[in-house]
């Protein structure tokens, strides 16, 4: 299946072809495995999250701290845990 | 192959991170392994000694969990597979192999060790970064 790629910014094309370049791919491989890539570690977070079950209400100090452990904003923390975060509630 | 600064930044799972990421008891270590996989930003070192422990601890119908995580992008097994690397994993600590294999990967890659054992890890590696289990 062929598929275009089309980017409003044009820093992100300059960015994707500099990392392709510096891995030694095309920009359309490096895509390939990026892709790739994304498609395995959600298979596997899906099966641990099975496994785990959903996060616990009172939850959300864990979230916020291992948030600002990873650099990661609060709100899009909470968005990537499914869980709704405190300012959202606010 | 890219040296560990040209690396994104992550961070080394110790035991006991690996076995309450695996058990999701206590909660935090699981929050962290699930946002950093979601986010897929920072990568995950797991040395293998502590993996091997924390296979050891784990009951044996969760395991398959920790063996999962394994195989996901984004999450590494820092093999002993260099003579040279054995040797200044040994001279970090003669008592205590698997502390000193997880204190090297945080001293080499300059990530900070997921721990309960930051007293222990300071004592054998002062300049480890360590980010204690609550």
């Amino acid at each position: 299946m062929a598929m275009t790629l089309r980017f409003d910014d044009d820093n992100d094309a300059t960015r994707l072809r500099a990392a392709a370049a510096a891995e030694g791919v095309s920009m359309n491989e490096f895509v390939r495995r990026s892709v790739h890539e994304r498609l395995e570690r959600m298979s596997v977070l899906q099966k641990l999250r099975e496994a785990w079950g959903p996060l616990p209400a009172d939850a959300m100090d864990d979230v916020h701290r291992a948030a600002a452990s990873l650099g990661i904003d609060p709100d899009h923390a909470a968005e990537l845990l499914g869980v709704a975060s405190y300012r959202a509630a606010s | 192959m890219t040296s560990p600064a040209d690396r994104p930044r992550g961070r080394v799972l110790d035991t006991a991170a690996l076995v309450q990421a695996t058990t999701g008891k206590p909660l935090y270590a699981r929050v962290l392994v699930e946002l950093a996989l979601a986010a897929g930003t920072a990568t995950l070192l797991i040395p293998v000694t502590a993996y091997v422990q924390a296979l050891a601890e784990l009951p044996a119908d969760l395991r398959w969990r920790l063996m999962l995580l394994t195989t996901s992008p984004g999450v590494e097994l820092d093999l002993l597979d260099d003579r040279e690397k054995a040797h200044e994993i040994a001279d970090l600590s003669a008592a205590d192999a698997t502390l000193a294999h997880v204190a090297w990967c945080g001293v080499r890659y300059g990530w900070p060790v997921v721990s309960d054992r930051m007293v222990d890890l300071r004592i054998v590696a002062l300049g480890v970064e360590v980010e204690p289990l609550p």
